[in-house]
């Protein structure tokens, strides 16, 4: 009875394309590289993070909730957006498991911007070094961010 | 035949029909608040799954959302007869 969780098709092809061209559609209106490859590039690029964090997907990912969260963002360049989120995807499952589960996806993605975009001034350095209990304190507001 | 003696290959069947019902078992225990959590608890999330479909008869021919719902109510109807037993013993 062999069955392998990560068999699970988290979201049919058709509505994976809805939510790329939504994206591509906003990323246009920003002036940002994105392509249908690079996303097919940042889907397999997801397994491997979930991967490496040890979990599970079973709704599509945070793929476009990270690309509405960021593609406004000063300091990203038009280039290396799709870098970005390569890297944001990977912090992003990395946090969740380390803050245990404690944020929803919305909250780690928000702390995640309102860090990025304020004391880290778009270090992706500064940003993977922040302490989870700090992450948590800042969603829960108990941490004011300036 | 109840659904503990099926043979392998038939449960396959059954498992390769549980995605979707094991989808909204994930939701439900996230709450819907996040698309992702770790291997273990999907792990265990699905072996309730199954406990709760091996209470249930003919499981090969039904949907299994309604399958999963009757093997909850079974054995939830298990549970309050162990507690009221326990109960009176006391």
């Amino acid at each position: 009875m062999e069955w392998n969780l990560s068999q699970l098709n988290a979201l049919p092809t058709a509505e994976k394309q809805r939510q790329w061209n939504k994206c591509l559609e906003l990323t246009d209106r920003y002036g940002l590289k994105l392509t249908h490859q690079r996303f097919e590039a940042l889907e397999a690029a997801r397994k491997q993070a979930l991967e490496a964090a040890g979990r599970l997907d079973f709704g599509g990912g945070v793929l476009d909730s990270l690309v509405y969260a960021f593609c406004d963002s000063p300091f990203v360049e038009p280039d290396a957006f799709a870098g970005l989120l390569f890297q944001m995807q990977e912090l992003f499952y990395t946090f969740k498991s380390e803050t245990l589960n404690a944020l929803t996806d919305e909250e780690l993605i928000s702390v995640m911007e309102r860090l990025f975009n304020g004391e880290a001034q778009g270090s992706l350095d500064y940003l993977s070094e922040v302490p989870p209990q700090r992450l948590v304190r800042i969603a829960l507001g108990k941490e004011a961010l300036d | 035949m109840d659904a503990l003696s099926l043979p392998p290959a038939q449960w396959q069947e059954v498992l390769s029909r549980v995605g979707p019902l094991f989808q909204d078992c994930l939701r439900r225990y996230t709450l819907g608040d996040s698309t992702s959590l770790p291997v273990e608890a999907a792990q265990q999330v699905f072996s309730a799954l199954c406990f709760a479909l091996r209470q249930v008869p003919q499981l090969l021919s039904g949907d299994l959302f309604v399958a999963y719902r009757q093997g909850q109510a079974l054995l939830r109807e298990k549970v309050v007869e162990c507690r009221l037993s326990g109960a009176t013993r006391c």
